[in-house]
């Protein structure tokens, strides 16, 4: 493979690095209205169990309990942990996880019936905020964002415009978080950018 | 139309993905041809209540099974795998 010297690959480039540089840029009038912004260089983790010893090595391990509750969150001062499915949660490590860390997750539940993957890479974050955030995923997903999504914490895997997401409700500002594949990421951004037009 | 996910709760019918019959029995492998045609291909397609399995395919990718009233496209009754139905309560 032929590398361009002048592509340094060790920081990683995001998907989203070019349309979000000119998001930055550009003028917002309505900054309170609707804002976005891509969440960099946050770990990742596929985390699949279901026996007790697990649950117990998980929170021993990072001193959270795994949500039991479908479509909620846990957190600490640097994990959150979102419910994807009845054995399944992603954990989304601030800043970062480095893959010692991983290695030394996956090496605790080895001898458990489970499995921690790292996805760092495969999730793109994308942080909305303001009056209008409701709104405007309103307009791709068929969850109802005012009723069922109330309490800050909740969190829930759908499509937004026809994109499978996960969308994380980070606080009743309303601030959300969008987990999109990066495959994906470029798509998903065009559309928020054109949906918050008019709000903006 | 509103699918009752028992884990997600009532989701839009686009995040779901049907799978058919429910509690389809495979036959023994000694079984007839006819037997096999009709666990195969043979589907009751009933007017009225019918059990069906469901998967939320957008959401939690768990399968589930449904009593599913085909005249009218209303949930009765929800179960998750290897447990028994429940009904869905409705506040019509």
């Amino acid at each position: 493979m032929t590398i361009d010297k002048m592509t340094d690959l060790s920081n990683g480039i995001s998907p989203l690095s070019d349309l979000s540089k000119k998001y930055q840029d550009s003028k917002k009038p309505n900054p309170s209205e609707f804002l976005m912004n891509e969440k960099l260089f946050l770990g990742k983790i596929s985390l699949f169990g279901k026996e007790d010893l697990f649950f117990e090595k998980i929170s021993n391990k990072f001193n959270i309990t795994l949500p039991t509750i479908p479509n909620t969150t846990t957190k600490n001062d640097k994990i959150t942990a979102l419910w994807l499915s009845p054995k399944e949660w992603l954990l989304v490590v601030s800043p970062s996880i480095n893959a010692v860390e991983v290695k030394s997750l996956q090496k605790e539940i080895s001898d458990v019936h489970a499995l921690a993957i790292d996805v760092s890479d495969r999730w793109i974050a994308i942080n909305l905020t303001g009056n209008k955030a409701i709104d405007i995923l309103s307009k791709g997903t068929t969850i109802d964002l005012d009723n069922s999504f109330l309490n800050a914490g909740a969190c829930a895997q759908t499509t937004l415009w026809t994109v499978n997401v996960i969308i994380y409700k980070v606080n009743s500002k309303p601030s959300f978080d969008l987990f999109v594949d990066s495959t994906m990421a470029t798509f998903l951004w065009q559309w928020l950018e054109h949906s918050s037009r008019e709000y903006i | 139309m509103l699918v009752p996910c028992p884990w997600c709760g009532e989701r839009d019918e686009s995040e779901f993905s049907f799978g058919g019959e429910a509690h389809l029995e495979r036959p023994n492998e000694s079984c007839s041809d006819k037997d096999w045609t009709e666990y195969i291909f043979m589907r009751k397609n009933i007017k009225g209540e019918n059990k069906e399995r469901w998967n939320h395919s957008s959401g939690c990718r768990q399968w589930f099974n449904a009593i599913r009233d085909t005249t009218t496209n209303t949930f009765l009754q929800i179960s998750k795998p290897g447990e028994d139905y429940t009904n869905i309560k409705n506040d019509d």
